[in-house]
């Protein structure tokens, strides 16, 4: 172990005392000497409770717990639904508090906060100065889409786009936004926002991933009463949204990735195409309650899963090898629903 | 419009008061006033026995502590003297209680022996009950509620009117002005003629609600709490006609609330807000003589609760209407034995967009009670049938006994026990997509040990202490959690124990020109998960929103013509997650109440000043919702004698 990671050991170990105890409701503030390296993990947290947070769990092994707050003597916010990389820092897109934080990788502290969106969701960075951030709204004359100045780190501009929006990605050089609200795939000029193509999706879009194949692939969610999860993909924008797999009602679908030509997502368990095609086989789901968070970390292959315990308490990480075994656990905060990987 | 509903009920209060005033004579005011109290058909009699042991086995509230005019609501006052915890969400929001381990769906609520909870929800939203607009109000924990119905695994609150018959004309009024807009008026009054008896309680509250709060999420600043304006409104009227052993009464109950929903700290308002009304109308006949009582009622209600959140574009539009008849009867079987027989009716109905039509459930149920009872001795076997009209049938025991360890009865313990269930509401079965129409009742079984002590006893002393263990299980307990697609919907998955002890002394002492009264009460409550979902990281732990420990204190005094109230409450933490990882810290808020009572011809009028939260403490019952800083009310009543 080098002098570094000791040195990393050391932080990890004293914070791990102190977030062990039981927390009080409220900020406990403290030391800002994070050092970010290894796994951030999105917790979510329960609606309406203000409870979200990020852990990080270092390459030597130690989860570090509730890390913007400790930062900022200040809690993180209501739903952290997403989290952008960008440069040396990081966007929080922080749903029900309608705010997106705005801090360092290394070490969480606040650079600024976006105020003034509605139910913000998923952040796409177009260049150096704007990003679009997707809303949920649902009635047809509402604000879905935010156009922000990522330099002064405000609003720029509110666009209205009919039915609640969710994912956001490139696509051939193209804005492409899981528009939830209608069952469609919205194809959007970055420059001038003009939508220039539409596709039908099944019910419910919500996730999309660009392959190594530049396939585009699509997460649909259903609907409330009968219509179960899909996942569907895009071979081409010439082409129409195909379904791969419909599943019954009552089966959800989350975090649809690929490492090395094999398509993964989470549902009760991790389930990968093999190949990216076929039928999907099941990996693991082992230890697993309530999953809802998954990703695998590029440099291992490891499988990284976050199990929410039915959003009851704090939840869990667990660690799985490329087949399947489990390897660590790993205390986070509530819901754990994602992961960036450094 | 703000200040109209407070202003009407004040004009209609005064109008009444003063145009039935002239109608009674002089010489009947001035007659004795022993009163021939009538409680609108009481549920079981209570003999003396079951009045010597009702300190453990209930909370029995009387007039003069529910009208202490410094509590907005009867959750406000529940916290404040008894060892219900309340979870409150601030002054005018939503509050239910929590008994001995047990949620809200499981300390009911009945009106003089019929449920009136909602039946889309599984419980009543106590804060929209004004303390004072009863003067009997009764408590039964545990195993004692089994004798009004099935459900209430932690208790019954039963609410009950005590009308006087023998007075002519008795009336009390009170209006009050307090920190944040907070303006409250009650006037309550009967008028006896002969067999008629007619008796009004009505009662108006709003309030800005605008009050300092410490936000601790961010900084430690102070803040002002948005979007919690509330205003409330409640008639309700009684026609009682009494002949020879007969009563016939009908009773009117109208209760309107309109309030602004505000959020936990930290989180938007959404510019949410909610809209309750209660129609309810009951009929009674009963007959008493000598140890024989037999009695009809029936009540009709029409519920409706609307919430509207315009951030998120919600608008949720929901009525219960509900028909429920019960007949009653006490009766001696032979010298030491007695027994009641009960049979009840109810039709119910949920009319809500969130259910796939209208939905409608048909419970009969019988309960039959044996009673035996000698010098020392006393026991009860009771049972409960109930029958669904879903098929589902239940066979439900319970026994109470007592045991005089002194002749003279001043040492009494006891011990009771039963078995019990709580059906599922009409949201757990029927909600749209997330309901589960396979979902079972959850089971309780209940047992509990007792000791009332009565050290002194005479006309000017009292001192009597009490203390009760119990232990309870809940099996298949419901729990709403998310399922793969995201969807929230109930499932039997939670096991609990819960054992506890509470005890209880109260003193009371009259000298020359002094009263003084001292109440103290201590509760404390282990109740354990026993197996949540197989999920080991929550077994083993204590129940959310279940305090181990909770008591209060109340010291009041009375010289001549002043007296001093002082109530303070203590709340044990409060764990807010199933693992245990976070808690609400310990509370100790405290209220003091003054003044003076002033005597004009036949009527007495009193100044109260009261100071709430006197050592401005920040505390909170339900996570990140606040309850205000130090504030204050100044009350005056008047009371006709």
């Amino acid at each position: 172990m080098s002098g570094f990671q000791k040195f990393l050991l050391a932080i990890a170990l004293n914070v791990l005392i102190i977030s062990c105890s039981k927390d009080e409701v409220g900020p406990s503030g403290g030391s800002n000497d994070f050092v970010q390296e290894g796994v951030v993990v999105i917790n979510e947290g329960n609606f309406g409770r203000a409870n979200a947070s990020l852990s990080v769990i270092p390459d030597s092994g130690e989860v570090i717990n509730t890390v913007f707050q400790t930062a900022n003597a200040r809690v993180l916010g209501d739903v952290l639904q997403s989290v952008v990389p960008y440069k040396n820092d990081y966007f929080l897109i922080v749903n029900n508090s309608g705010k997106i934080e705005r801090v360092r990788k290394q070490d969480f502290t606040s650079i600024a906060t976006i105020d003034g969106l509605q139910s913000p969701r998923y952040m796409l960075i177009l260049d150096q100065t704007r990003a679009l951030v997707t809303s949920n709204n649902f009635s047809d004359d509402s604000v879905n889409l935010y156009l922000l100045n990522i330099e002064q780190n405000v609003v720029e501009r509110e666009i209205s786009v009919a039915g609640g929006c969710e994912d956001i990605v490139f696509y051939d050089d193209v804005v492409v936004i899981a528009n939830e609200g209608r069952n469609r795939l919205l194809f959007m000029d970055p420059m001038t926002f003009e939508i220039r193509l539409i596709k039908d999706t099944p019910l419910g879009p919500k996730e999309l991933m660009v392959d190594s194949k530049n396939q585009l692939w699509v997460l649909c969610a259903g609907d409330f009463v009968t219509t179960g999860s899909a996942m569907a993909f895009l071979k081409d924008a010439e082409s129409n949204v195909e379904v791969v797999e419909q599943f019954p009602f009552g089966v959800g679908l989350k975090n649809v990735t690929e490492f090395e030509g094999d398509i993964y997502f989470l549902s009760d368990g991790v389930y990968k195409y093999p190949g990216g095609m076929g039928e999907s086989v099941l990996v693991t789901d082992q230890d697993m309650s309530y999953p809802y968070g998954f990703a695998i970390q590029p440099k291992s292959g490891n499988l990284f899963v976050g199990d929410a315990l039915f959003f009851q308490g704090n939840g869990k990480v667990l660690e799985f090898n490329n087949s399947g075994n489990l390897l660590n656990s790993y205390q986070a905060g509530v819901g754990p629903n994602g992961f960036i990987f450094e | 419009m703000k200040n109209a509903v407070l202003s009407a009920t004040l004009f209609i209060s005064i109008s009444l008061a003063s145009t039935l005033y002239p109608f009674v004579s002089k010489a009947q005011m001035k007659a004795e006033m022993t009163t021939d109290t009538f409680q609108l058909l009481e549920v079981s009699v209570f003999d003396q026995r079951y009045e010597d042991i009702s300190s453990v086995v209930l909370y029995e509230f009387d007039s003069v502590a529910l009208t202490k005019s410094n509590y907005n609501d009867l959750g406000e006052f529940l916290n404040g003297n008894s060892g219900i915890y309340v979870k409150d969400y601030g002054p005018g929001s939503t509050s239910s209680m929590r008994y001995r381990g047990t949620s809200a769906n499981h300390t009911r609520i009945f009106w003089d022996g019929i449920s009136v909870d909602n039946v889309m929800l599984g419980q009543t939203d106590i804060s929209l009950i004004d303390a004072g607009s009863y003067n009997g109000i009764r408590f039964l924990k545990g195993s004692q509620s089994m004798s009004l119905g099935s459900g209430g695994f932690g208790g019954i609150l039963n609410l009950n009117e005590k009308v006087s018959e023998g007075e002519k004309f008795k009336a009390d009024a009170s209006v009050s002005y307090g920190s944040f807009e907070t303006r409250k008026s009650q006037l309550n009054f009967s008028i006896n003629d002969g067999n008629w008896t007619f008796f009004t309680h009505l009662s108006g509250i709003e309030s800005e609600n605008n009050f300092r709060y410490l936000n601790y999420l961010e900084g430690d600043r102070y803040e002002t709490r948005e979007n919690a304006a509330f205003r409330r409104i409640t008639i309700r009227p009684t026609l009682l006609y009494a002949k020879k052993n007969h009563r016939f009464s009908g009773t009117y109950w109208y209760t309107e609330s309109n309030r602004l929903v505000p959020s936990a700290i930290s989180v938007p308002h959404g510019n949410a807000e909610q809209y309750d009304r209660w129609n309810r109308g009951k009929l009674t006949w009963s007959y008493q003589k000598n140890e024989f009582s037999v009695g009809i009622k029936s009540v009709y209600g029409m519920d409706d609760l609307n919430y509207y959140r315009q951030s998120t574009e919600i608008e949720s539009e929901s009525r219960v209407e509900y028909w429920k008849s019960y007949f009653n009867s006490n009766y001696k079987i032979i010298s030491n034995l007695k027994g009641e027989t009960q049979i009840r009716w109810e039709d119910l109905r949920g009319i809500s967009v969130n259910y796939e039509g209208n939905q409608r459930m048909t419970i009969l149920s019988a309960y039959q009670s044996i009673k035996w009872m000698n010098s020392r001795f006393a026991i009860s076997i009771d049972g409960r049938a109930e029958h669904y009209n879903t098929q589902d049938f239940y066979l439900l025991p319970a026994f109470n006994a007592s045991y005089s360890l002194l002749s003279d009865q001043s040492l009494l313990v006891l011990m009771s026990g039963s078995q019990n269930i709580r059906y599922p509401t009409f949201n757990e079965k029927f909600w749209i997509g997330q309901g589960n129409p396979e979902i079972q009742p959850e089971k309780s079984d209940n047992i509990e040990w007792g000791l009332v002590y009565k050290i002194l006893e005479s006309s000017k002393t009292e001192l009597r202490i009490s203390g009760s263990f119990f232990m309870s299980n809940i099996d298949e307990m419901i729990i709403w959690i998310p399922d793969e697609s995201g969807f929230w919907s109930p499932q039997n998955i939670n096991e609990v124990q819960n054992r506890g002890v509470e005890a209880e002394t109260a003193f009371q002492k009259q000298l020359k020109n002094t009263v003084l009264s001292l109440k103290l009460n201590y509760t404390y409550t282990d109740s354990r998960v026993v197996n949540f979902s197989n999920i080991e990281e929550f077994n083993s732990n204590q129940q959310i929103y279940i305090p181990y420990h909770k008591g209060f204190a109340d010291v009041s005094v009375e010289y001549n013509n002043y007296f001093v109230n002082y109530n303070l409450t203590y709340t044990g933490e409060v764990y807010t997650n199933a693992d245990n990882s976070t808690y609400i810290p310990h509370s100790f808020p405290s209220n003091i109440s003054f003044g003076k009572h002033f005597d004009y011809m036949s009527s007495r009028f009193s100044l109260i000043c009261s100071v709430n939260n006197l050592f401005d403490e920040s505390y909170q019952f339900v996570e990140h919702m606040p309850m205000p800083m130090r504030n204050y009310l100044l009350t005056l009543k008047w009371n006709f004698k």
